[in-house]
């Protein structure tokens, strides 16, 4: 387990601002825009069935998701240190929340504060589910406050659903990097859309040979 | 794919049927951002971050799946309605959650330039004409395509890749024209002429004045 210091903090620290500063940027509006626009255009192709939609959605971009986070994880340097290099001196599971933060301000700058709370981690012990969990609280969302669809038409699925991919799978690259035979999952498990007071990405690291667990997850029975 | 020809509107760019359409729609649309409220209020109004922006990259997964979806699904004429149509979607909920820049005053050149703030696009304006000191139609080459350039390549296709952001400029400068009502021209058409192959490549987009 390689060992924390305040050096690679204070590295990972600058580190994600220089990334966030020197990568082509968009406006988050427009975004935002654009990525309700699209929801809606695959929803009204399938008969105004949004829940489908989000669900074509996600399998569709989950390799190209999958394959842009692998570049970053592990094809970016950032002041001549590689960013899996940073990556091996979080492996412990509560320094990794630490990575987590880091990645999530590296995507959204600045605006991650308004956006994001610190992640938690909760060990297998204290979990309701009885695995090792990280905890991704937000403040605010960007993406379900532009809508005007309400939220008995998503079904089971979540606007947020792609940000919980993005982060189930950054945790999961990394966490197969540091040889740590998890399968990792995640959902969105509250939501502003739904009338809660902030948003909520639950992840989930199973165990391979324990996967019968997730028998047990009721999140993972009424969310998708 | 179906190789079949897109509708031609450059024919019928003067059809009054044709221009009432397009005003109607803007005029819909003004109407949606006046109206607009959030099912999710407690989300806080992104107006509240001031320039915020994310990195390009984590965004690029999404479009190029939707634009192969459409394209498996639909022939060519109505997939490029429906890329059109998502562009010019946009445009109303953009303007619900960044409401301040509606009011705000400015020529065709200023309001087009301001998009390419928000997209981070690099535009020129090429081949001008004018009509008693009033734009009636322009080039606008266009650098660093927030579709085209940095994404994931699609194969085999004949369709310009960027159709939702002609109808995105297109509808972004008509909204904010009738709007305050005193800008000239009063409405655009904008298509798309030619999209960047490669990052270091530009678009090209012929944009003409309705009214």
């Amino acid at each position: 387990m390689g060992a924390l210091t305040g050096f690679w903090k204070m590295l990972g620290n600058i580190g994600k601002r220089v990334f966030f500063r020197r990568e082509p940027k968009i406006s988050l509006f427009l975004t935002t825009a654009m990525y309700q626009t699209m929801i809606d255009t695959l929803a009204e192709s399938l008969g105004g069935n949004y829940e489908e939609a989000m669900e074509i959605l996600i399998n569709l971009t989950r390799p190209l998701s999958e394959e842009m986070i692998s570049n970053i994880l592990f094809g970016t340097s950032v002041l001549g240190i590689k960013l899996k290099t940073l990556l091996s001196k979080f492996s412990d599971f509560k320094e990794f929340t630490f990575f987590v933060d880091l990645s999530i301000y590296a995507f959204f700058g600045p605006s991650s504060k308004e956006i994001f709370g610190k992640v938690r981690y909760i060990p297998a012990t204290e979990s309701e589910e009885k695995v090792d969990t990280y905890l991704v609280r937000l403040k605010s969302c960007p993406f379900c406050y532009p809508t005007m669809v309400p939220p008995e038409k998503l079904g089971t699925a979540r606007f947020g659903k792609t940000v919980a991919v993005t982060i189930e799978q950054m945790i999961q690259l990394s966490q197969d990097f540091l040889q740590h035979n998890f399968q990792v999952t995640a959902r969105e498990t509250r939501c502003f859309h739904h009338g809660d007071p902030f948003g909520e990405i639950r992840v989930w690291l199973y165990p391979r040979d324990k996967l019968d667990l997730m028998q047990q997850n009721a999140y993972l029975k009424k969310i998708k | 794919m179906s190789k079949e020809k897109a509708p031609s509107v450059s024919e019928h760019l003067h059809d009054p049927e044709f221009i009432k359409k397009i005003r109607d729609q803007v005029l819909q649309d003004i109407e949606y951002i006046k109206n607009f409220k959030s099912v999710a209020p407690k989300a806080k109004p992104v107006t509240e971050w001031k320039n915020a922006k994310m990195v390009k990259i984590t965004t690029q997964s999404i479009y190029p799946q939707v634009y192969g979806f459409l394209m498996k699904n639909f022939n060519r004429a109505e997939t490029i309605v429906r890329l059109r149509e998502m562009g010019r979607r946009a445009v109303p909920v953009f303007y619900s959650i960044h409401g301040q820049r509606l009011s705000k005053k400015g020529s065709l050149l200023e309001v087009l330039r301001e998009i390419g703030a928000h997209s981070r696009e690099r535009a020129t304006i090429k081949e001008q004409t004018k009509k008693n000191g009033i734009i009636q139609k322009y080039v606008l080459k266009k650098y660093k395509c927030v579709f085209c350039t940095e994404g994931y390549p699609v194969e085999n296709t004949d369709i310009p890749y960027c159709y939702p952001s002609v109808a995105f400029w297109q509808q972004y400068y008509n909204i904010r024209s009738l709007y305050l009502g005193n800008m000239k021209p009063r409405l655009i058409y904008v298509d798309v002429t030619k999209t960047a192959e490669n990052d270091d490549d530009y678009c090209l987009y012929s944009v003409e004045a309705l009214e």
